[in-house]
């Protein structure tokens, strides 16, 4: 027992060493999530309108065209139960807040950050957001998830001089690449990944958007959900169930609420070819566009 | 909790030191290891814990009824009564929606309408293993090829040790009980094999499973949306994937349940390297093979009866073995395929040719056995398809689009999981003589390069482990 236990030692001194001084280094790494929590802790006060959602609001809303104070809280691949326990933890010092704008995509309703791939996010929510995300150990520490995605961020930070953070100082993701992505393979892919009915996810996502609603109906604050737009490489391949679904449930949940109302981007015309940088994501001037539609919006 | 989980990881030492803290006393190691048992099965879902108990209970008290009693009917009674019970827990469980659901379709295809009650329940995990345990155990007794197990802790211990509680092995009171009730003391080469096997098994599902996974679940959601050429590789992902996650977790389970001195069944002898597809059954879950042959082949008359009853009986075990990883006409259908495989070799017998390992002491194979190896391998993963999709129309959709003749450039090309794969596959041809891969692997290279061996692989499963990807196992 004894040399087993010497060789155990001496086996993992080097991986444990290793792991402890990684850990260190990647959180003294700048991030968006830290960047985001840090606006809410500073300025949540000051904020009217507030933006949730995924990479879909992220990339596609800069708050600098609006013209109350608003922040975009959303981020990528970030689905609703986290925009609901982002709201919830900020509710009482959203002192001001007059508008919530939600983006309800085509995927929505029928997935959750932790069943498309991605659930590996959660850490950033624990670590930086310090959000309650169910407990799993391994959310606790960078090291333990996306170790590749992690030597990359070291990499590129400590020996590049590269910060990954991407947001502005007003939430809004600027892309990495400015080239405009294939929009034909892009609109293939991503509608392929974002197809997909799934019951239970959906009635849950149901339940969220209505726990949404109800703080914003007990703060008085107005909900605009939107569904934002894509480009017909994208469109072309969507299942008519699944849209149907989304079309349903927003036309429920506008009756059910007299604070919410929606709108459907998703086939608008106005949005050109110029105004994407994938099938499903706007560029700079699409961000612009569709932010001062939803500014005009919420005026009226 | 999962095996590939830092809940696992914490708990593994944990159990482990205390374990071999307990020292000599065989009692407190298996109070122990039955209490850690039921505190891995709780952390899923405690409630069925209590099923699980219940099943124990039953087999235990069936198991000395049908022993004590002298007389046939009482005997058969109990026999019948554990059976009845256990296999009317897994119907309910596992079977109750699935054929609500095909009554229904039946009687509408007839013109009637029935609304079936749906249960709206989960399905405990493990209840296919832990049955089959307590089923051999019950049919074992009744048969007098063991005496029943008076030490209910012991016996619990049998059916519930936690490194195959959820997926098996499917093990065997003959192999496993004397296990528990033999004196087990700390095997230093003993112990490093079984912490190798576990990060083999890691490296499985977590580098090789789970980043099959990714693409697999990608392409067959929507098969619609690909050339023929990404189907394809969307099929071998999925083949690799339920090869690296199940055989993973059996690598895993053995080299745990090695940790605490138990040698448990083999489940996977290098299945992919078959020659023909009686040999692949006799490498591929074995565990659940060799249960199938043992309680319903040998029971339906076997190959004694001529050749009709050997055909016959063996549609029945694949049907059966299909219709035992899940209530979908999916399952059936790839037992069916499997069946309809296997058949040549029954009806010209020649499924026991190929018992040895191919091209054994040798690096490479020969252009026959290459052959051989690659069309086996090419039935196994048109059969895949079937296992994998979600109707059987979706799997001749899936198919159709296969062999649509749209063989472009694949849509999704994902080169490193590729480069992976092929390591995999290679390691695992070099170590194909021995129990798991890497069992000798590198053992006549200077300690400082197997290390870094390991090292290598440690650091992949980091790399890699983002993705989470349920065991597929679990499911059934």
């Amino acid at each position: 027992m004894k040399k087993f236990l010497k060789s155990i030692i001496f086996f993992f001194l080097p991986i444990f060493f290793i792991a402890v001084v990684a850990e260190i280094f990647l959180r003294k790494i700048p991030n968006d999530y830290r960047i985001k929590q840090q606006y809410f802790e500073w300025h949540s006060a000051e904020i009217k309108v507030l933006f949730l959602g995924s990479s879909h609001a992220y990339y596609g809303i800069n708050p600098i065209y609006m013209k109350e104070s608003s922040f975009n809280a959303a981020y990528v691949s970030q689905s609703l139960e986290i925009d609901y326990e982002i709201l919830n933890k900020y509710k009482s010092s959203l002192k001001s807040l007059r508008t919530i704008i939600l983006p309800v995509s085509y995927f929505s309703l029928n997935s959750s950050m932790g069943n498309n791939g991605e659930g590996w996010r959660n850490k950033y929510y624990t670590i930086y957001y310090h959000l309650n995300m169910g407990y799993r150990p391994e959310d606790n520490l960078e090291i333990l998830n996306k170790f590749s995605l992690n030597w990359y961020k070291i990499v590129n930070y400590y020996f590049k001089h590269i910060s990954p953070v991407s947001s502005s100082s007003l939430g809004w993701g600027t892309h990495s690449s400015q080239s405009t992505k294939s929009l034909e393979e892009t609109g293939r892919e991503a509608s392929g990944r974002h197809t997909g009915i799934n019951p239970i996810l959906y009635q849950e996502n149901r339940k969220i958007l209505d726990s949404i609603i109800l703080i914003a109906q007990r703060k008085n604050v107005r909900v605009l959900l939107y569904t934002p737009p894509a480009y017909s490489t994208y469109t072309r391949h969507l299942n008519v169930k699944q849209l149907s679904e989304l079309r349903n449930t927003m036309s429920s949940l506008t009756k059910n609420y007299n604070n919410t109302t929606y709108v459907d981007f998703l086939l608008d015309t106005s949005f050109v070819k110029a105004d994407f940088y994938d099938a499903d994501h706007l560029n700079d001037k699409g961000a612009k566009k569709l932010t001062i539609k939803l500014e005009s919006l919420i005026k009226n | 909790m999962l095996f590939n989980s830092l809940n696992f990881a914490i708990f593994l030492p944990i159990v482990f030191a205390l374990y071999w803290c307990a020292g000599k006393s065989l009692k407190i190691q298996n109070y122990l290891l039955l209490t850690s048992s039921y505190f891995f099965y709780a952390c899923w879902d405690f409630r069925f814990l209590f099923l699980l108990i219940f099943s124990t209970l039953l087999d235990y008290y069936s198991g000395l009824k049908i022993s004590g009693s002298q007389n046939p009917q009482t005997k058969k009674f109990w026999l019948w009564a554990s059976i009845g019970i256990n296999l009317g827990f897994l119907g309910v469980f596992k079977y109750y929606n699935f054929f609500a659901g095909s009554f229904a379709t039946a009687a509408a295809s007839l013109g009637f309408t029935v609304n079936p009650h749906i249960l709206n329940i989960i399905l405990p995990v493990g209840i296919s293993f832990y049955t089959f345990h307590g089923l051999s155990y019950i049919i074992d007794i009744y048969k007098e090829r063991i005496k029943p197990e008076i030490n209910f802790v012991d016996y619990s211990l049998f059916v519930s040790f936690f490194p195959l509680l959820v997926a098996g092995p499917i093990e065997r009171a003959t192999h496993l009980l004397p296990q528990i009730k033999r004196s087990r003391k700390f095997n230093y080469l003993k112990t490093v094999d079984g912490l190798r096997q576990i990060l083999w098994g890691l490296f499985k599902k977590v580098v090789i499973a789970d980043q099959c996974a990714g693409y697999a679940n990608t392409i067959f959601d929507n098969p619609d949306h690909y050339h023929g050429s990404t189907l394809i590789l969307g099929a071998l992902f999925f083949t690799f994937q339920i090869y690296g996650d199940f055989s993973g977790y059996s690598d895993i389970a053995l080299g745990t349940a090695r940790l605490f001195g138990f040698e448990l069944l083999k489940n996977f002898s290098f299945p992919y390297f078959s020659r023909d597809i009686a040999e692949f059954w006799r490498r591929w879950h074995i565990s659940l093979s060799t249960w199938f042959r043992d309680y319903l082949y040998i029971p339906l008359g076997g190959s004694k009866g001529g050749i009709w009853m050997k055909v016959r009986n063996t549609f029945i075990i694949f049907l059966v073995s299909g219709f035992w990883h899940g209530a979908n006409w999916t399952f059936i259908a790839w037992g069916f395929l499997n069946a309809l495989y296997i058949m040549p070799s029954i009806l010209f017998k020649t499924n026991r040719q190929n018992l040895d390992t191919v091209a054994q002491g040798k690096l490479l194979p020969s252009l026959k056995e290459f052959g051989l190896m690659s069309f086996t391998f090419f039935l196994t993963v048109i059969a895949w398809i079937f296992f994998r999709a979600e109707s059987i129309q979706k799997a001749f959709q899936y198919l159709g689009g296969v062999f649509s003749g749209t063989f472009t450039k694949p849509d999704i090309f994902p080169g490193l999981t590729i480069l992976l794969v092929v390591f995999f596959v290679l390691i695992e041809w070099l170590g194909r003589e021995q129990d798991y891969a890497i069992a000798n692997f590198g053992f006549k290279w200077p300690r400082i390069f197997r290390l870094a061996f390991y090292y290598v692989l440690i650091i992949s499963i980091f790399m890699f482990m983002g993705a989470k990807q349920q065991f597929i196992y679990f499911q059934f």
